[in-house]
């Protein structure tokens, strides 16, 4: 186990050494980008120019500003070009926003997913199988934000249940629930829809199997059986699976949400940074989310190793 | 054992890596080749068929896309109506008021769907869009189809170091936050376009957006490919061509190969959709086709900040859009279901 | 000097000894002189410039001790010394202003002392959200350095009747085209482009908020011109053409002039930014180029990197979108944009490329008249205006418009909005 950590701590760290260094080389490329340019004003003249170069080190070559920037993030003391404003603790202002968002989707995923999955199980062939299974596969073929739209016309244009836009902080508890339902709902749909699927055709798989027979010959509820023994079997494995799809919607679909109900998390903090062609804040977001990854693919693959010994012998993952 | 029919029919699972997909070969009936009997069981899948038949139907549409724009709306996809004035019913319309909101639905010919914000006639843009979108789709789908079999045919046969090297560039690709990854390389691109030696691509290529998404997901399939055929070569007929003599090269194409096609396709119907979504959700966020070309996720990007005065504007495009991907998906889970009705390929990112 | 804004080149172009200064070169600036006995300072030019008193009244102009550290003080900002001062600060989140108890005491005449007690300004990034909470009046008022997003705009002109009026800002959109490369070195081909671009169809596109026009010195300017708009000489033989900005645009001869310069076909790229409107206008330009026999492609570049890229002789943009806002209410400050001396290789104003020795000439004779007599000179300007319109150097089309937006607790006719600083809160009164 030691050793298989250890492996694995060695592949993260360079996997975020390349996504870092990846990052700063495709803002290095963008023509035009140089910073200086953006920072000088409008009415500057190339001497004006150079100073600004000068002052923040864009003479320097990339290899020396790269280690500059690294060495300003891993200190925190790493600056936003465009806004003069300390990186780390706008982040730390953001971060709740999307782990709210986040984890809150989590949770209805993994709810819903599992009340709709073992319901369509256990009616398997039957109408109600059907209409989960086409709203499952509605779940999964449309874009999150696509459904943030219609859910803003419906339930606040039209019906005024939700407010369209913003967040509100956890001190008031009503009012920040108010502004995140139908976020959660956007992008839990999606994940809904899939471990919905899954862990119906799991209940399916287990109702033909022969224990179960044999324990429903022996009186005890189907229900409780069959619950018991899905549940038992899958639970692991779908917590873990969601702690990747966390890490992906960190870097992902949290981003197009947080932009389409405006709320001030760390996505929206990206898709904007980028926007202004920011290295800064684009990196240690990017960072982050890399990060985030690779610490759940690690989790989820201890889970698995220690369960399953066939995978720890094969070696690299 | 071989798709056509030889051997015996043990059925091995294995988990080709963390929670990703469970493919297993599947079993079959001696004397009926296992293709055969797929394609009979997708004939009696009647569901399948019809959404199949429905993602067919909006690619027929849109491929239709100049007939309609020549022939019923008697306007291009370009083309800019904000000033002019319509006669609807006796009562002169303008197609772009004077506060910037278009038109609704007419109902004829001429826009039919109504206009953009831009003057331009949305039936029209909403069908060469569809072309623009789905022509993206497939071509990532194939990029990534063929980049993630041969990472995960040479990662899985020949282990060791190509095997580490692959995992960890794949890894790489895994980690690097989706969005952030396509919006700074979409940016970037855009903005300056490719030149690689002979291969050069302006910043409004198709072909950049293409490339990017297709990159995305090829570790989502090269993962499972690797693990089946990390299992498929300890088998005895890998061992058998070994024994033979017979290059790596042809027991890999040759073998291997063959045994994969079943993932594969069922991949490719997955990937369809998922492709698609992205390319919409990239140009939602303005990385993905520049304008003023038109694709599905511009025009969703267009319609946005007039949902509320013009829904269809958004709507329109969204319906066309679920309704492809709902067909391919549906459609991609009755292949799954026909060759092979245990296995569990998960949907969906 | 270094100050982090872009108006560097105010300082560096007309003090004696600035660009020195900020290369480094000198540790003071030579040209600024200062007797402490007396306390006074002189200030020496390069060149008589007579708006530079606009210069020193930026507000970015501050005077400060040599050796003053350059550090950002948005958590932190010093003391101010008008009606109200700033007195906490969350960065991108709010931040609170509150009366100054000082300032009535300095009796300035004609500077409102304020009436509300404390003004509390939270950022709301999503102008949608905005115009809401100014409809409903739970916020006091629309940011004026906002546009009213597309899809409330009729909304708010109804519903917000007796608290809404679209303002004339000093400020001009227009599409620049560059003068001294195929297409547009040829005056038929800009004259053609002048007459396929409708001002009207402009500004549906902007929803409604900009305010037509040809000219490029907007109306609060001394010096702006007025009348029908000469569109250039496509007879050739020096009369202008008239046209009134209602017209539509005139494909059939806009295709007639360009068939005449030889340029049906000729390839031209239009730059923009990715933001709306300027990207619709731009939009709205290609087809319109397409329209009338150029081959033209739309060319959408990330707003972050829009100024530097098309300032950029090596890419040499062919024509786009530009805009000019006053610096200053001197029409100098916005000839900076048609001056020859303006022309730089990097971060370029003048992307018409514009060389004209007649506006040169006049140029630098009427910078030199003091702004205290800038009323005497303002038929010079005008005549100017009619001038660079008949050359068709750049098709000037909408005035910015800025929304003064105020909730119903507002008195509404109180409140004073400036053409450079927007809304004046301390014109702000509450009703009852």
């Amino acid at each position: 186990m030691g050793r298989f950590l250890l492996r694995r701590l060695a592949s993260a760290a360079v996997v975020l050494f390349t996504v870092s260094v990846l990052t700063f080389l495709i803002f290095e490329v963008i023509p035009n980008g140089n910073p200086a340019l953006r920072l000088a004003g409008r009415t500057a003249t190339p001497a004006n120019i150079a100073a600004v170069e000068k002052a923040y080190g864009f003479n320097k070559p990339v290899y020396v500003q790269y280690l500059k920037t690294m060495e300003e993030v891993f200190t925190g003391r790493i600056v936003s070009y465009a806004q003069n404003l300390n990186v780390v603790s706008q982040l730390r202002q953001d971060l709740p926003v999307t782990a709210s968002l986040v984890l809150g989707a989590a949770v209805v995923w993994l709810v819903l997913g599992i009340v709709l999955g073992l319901t369509a199980g256990l009616h398997a062939g039957g109408p109600i199988d059907k209409a989960i299974t086409v709203l499952n596969f509605l779940g999964i073929s449309a874009p999150s934000f696509v459904i943030g739209y219609v859910l803003i016309y419906l339930l606040s244009f039209k019906l005024h249940v939700f407010p369209s836009s913003g967040y509100v902080g956890l001190s008031d508890p009503l009012g920040w629930a108010d502004h995140l339902v139908m976020p959660w709902f956007s992008l839990a749909i999606l994940y809904t829809g899939i471990y919905s699927q899954v862990l119906r055709a799991s209940v399916v798989d287990t109702l033909s199997e022969d224990h179960v027979r044999t324990a429903k010959a022996k009186g005890l509820s189907r229900r409780r059986v069959l619950v018991h023994h899905v549940l038992r079997t899958s639970l692991i494995p779908i917590v873990s699976l969601s702690g990747l799809d966390i890490a992906a919607v960190l870097g992902g679909s949290a981003i197009i949400i947080e932009v389409v109900f405006n709320l001030p998390g760390i996505g929206n903090y990206a898709s904007q940074a980028i926007g202004a062609l920011d290295v800064p804040p684009v990196l240690v977001i990017t960072l982050f989310g890399a990060f985030a990854v690779v610490i759940f693919s690690t989790v989820a693959d201890i889970l698995y190793a220690a369960l399953d010994p066939r995978i720890r012998a094969t070696g690299s993952r | 054992m071989t798709l056509d029919g030889t051997g015996t029919g043990r059925v091995p699972t294995y988990e080709g890596g963390v929670g990703l997909p469970v493919v297993p070969v599947g079993p079959y009936t001696a004397g009926v080749g296992a293709y055969r009997l797929a394609l009979r069981r997708l004939r009696h899948n009647y569901t399948a068929l019809f959404f199949g038949s429905l993602f067919l139907l909006v690619v027929v549409l849109c491929l239709l896309a100049p007939v309609y724009a020549r022939y019923i709306a008697h306007t291009g996809p370009n083309d800019q109506h904000i000033t002019e004035v319509l006669n609807l019913n006796g009562k002169s319309v303008d197609v772009v008021s004077l506060t910037g909101v278009p038109i609704g639905p007419t109902w004829h010919s001429r826009f039919f769907l109504g206009a953009d914000a831009d003057g331009r006639d949305l039936a029209v843009r909403l069908l060469y869009g569809g072309r623009t979108s789905l022509a993206i789709g497939a071509m990532a789908t194939a990029v990534t189809i063929v980049l993630a079999t041969i990472l995960g045919l040479v990662a899985g046969y020949y282990r060791g170091w190509a095997d580490s090297l692959i995992s960890r560039a794949l890894d790489i690709v895994w980690a690097y936050p989706v969005y952030l990854l396509a919006i700074a390389l979409g940016v970037s691109l855009a903005t300056g376009g490719i030149s690689i030696g002979p291969i050069q691509l302006n910043g409004g290529s198709i072909f950049l957006p293409t490339l990017v998404i297709g990159i995305v997901y090829v570790p989502y399939v090269a993962r499972p490919v690797r693990g089946e055929v990390l299992a498929l070569r300890e088998r005895e007929f890998v061992e058998a061509a070994r024994a033979l003599g017979t290059s790596n090269l042809r027991i890999m194409v040759g073998e291997i190969l063959p045994n994969l096609t079943s993932t594969i396709v069922v991949f490719v119907a997955l990937q369809l959709a998922h492709s698609i979504i992205l390319e919409a959700a990239l140009s939602f966020l303005g990385a993905g086709v520049q304008p003023p070309a038109a694709s599905w996720g511009t025009l969703l990007s267009a319609g946005a900040p007039l949902f509320t005065v013009a829904p269809y504007l958004t709507l329109a495009p969204a319906t066309l859009l679920v309704a492809a991907c709902l067909g391919v998906n549906i459609f991609g889970d009755g292949l799954r279901e026909a060759l092979d009705p245990r296995a569990t390929v998960r949907a969906g990112r | 000097m270094k100050v982090g804004w872009g108006g560097d080149s105010f300082y560096t172009s007309n003090i004696v000894g600035a660009a020195a200064y900020q290369a480094g070169k000198s540790k003071t600036i030579s040209g600024i002189v200062t007797n402490d006995a007396t306390g006074q300072v002189i200030i020496h030019l390069l060149a008589p410039y007579g708006a530079f008193d606009n210069v020193l009244a930026f507000p970015s102009s501050g005077l400060v001790p040599t050796g003053t550290a350059m550090t950002a003080l948005s958590t932190s900002p010093p003391p101010g010394v008008g009606s109200y001062m700033i007195t906490s600060v969350k960065p991108n989140v709010s931040f609170t202003l509150e009366k100054n108890p000082l300032f009535a005491g300095f009796h300035i005449p004609g500077i409102p002392v304020g009436y509300v007690n404390t003004v509390q300004v939270t950022v709301q990034t999503n102008a949608d959200t905005e115009a809401q909470d100014v409809l409903n009046n739970t916020s006091d008022e629309f940011d004026w350095g906002d546009v009213i997003p597309p899809a409330y705009v009729a909304q708010v002109q109804t519903q917000a009747k007796g608290r809404y009026t679209p303002e004339t800002l000093a400020a001009t959109d227009y599409f620049w085209l560059n003068t001294h490369i195929a297409p547009f070195n040829n005056i038929l081909a800009r004259e053609a482009a002048n007459l396929a671009v409708s001002r009207v169809a402009l500004q549906r596109l902007a929803s409604g908020q900009i305010t037509p026009t040809c000219y490029y010195l907007p109306p609060s300017i001394v010096g702006a011109a007025s009348g029908a708009c000469p569109l250039g000489d496509p007879s050739g033989n020096g009369s202008f053409t008239a046209s009134s900005l209602g017209s539509p645009a005139d494909i059939a001869l806009a295709t007639k002039l360009v068939k005449k310069a030889g340029l049906t076909g000729a390839p031209v790229t239009v730059w923009t930014e990715n933001r709306e409107p300027f990207e619709a206008f731009v939009t709205y330009l290609n087809s319109q180029l397409n329209a009338i026999g150029f081959k033209s492609a739309l060319k959408v570049v990330s707003s972050g990197v829009f100024d530097p890229t098309i300032g950029s002789a090596k890419v040499d943009p062919q024509a786009g979108w530009g805009e000019w806002s006053q610096d200053y209410p001197n029409p100098g400050d916005f000839y900076l944009v048609l001056d020859a001396r303006s022309i730089e290789p990097v971060n370029n104003l003048n992307l018409g490329y514009v060389n004209d020795p007649h506006i040169q000439s006049t140029i630098i004779r009427l910078d030199k008249v003091q702004s205290s007599d800038l009323p005497s000179v303002a038929s010079q300007w005008a005549a100017l205006e009619k001038y660079v319109d008949s050359k068709d150097y750049q098709l000037n089309f909408g005035y910015e418009v800025s929304p003064l937006f105020l909730s119903d607790r507002v008195d509404f006719a109180t409140a004073v909005f400036q053409p450079v600083f927007g809304d004046d809160w301390s014109t702000f009164e509450l009703k009852g």
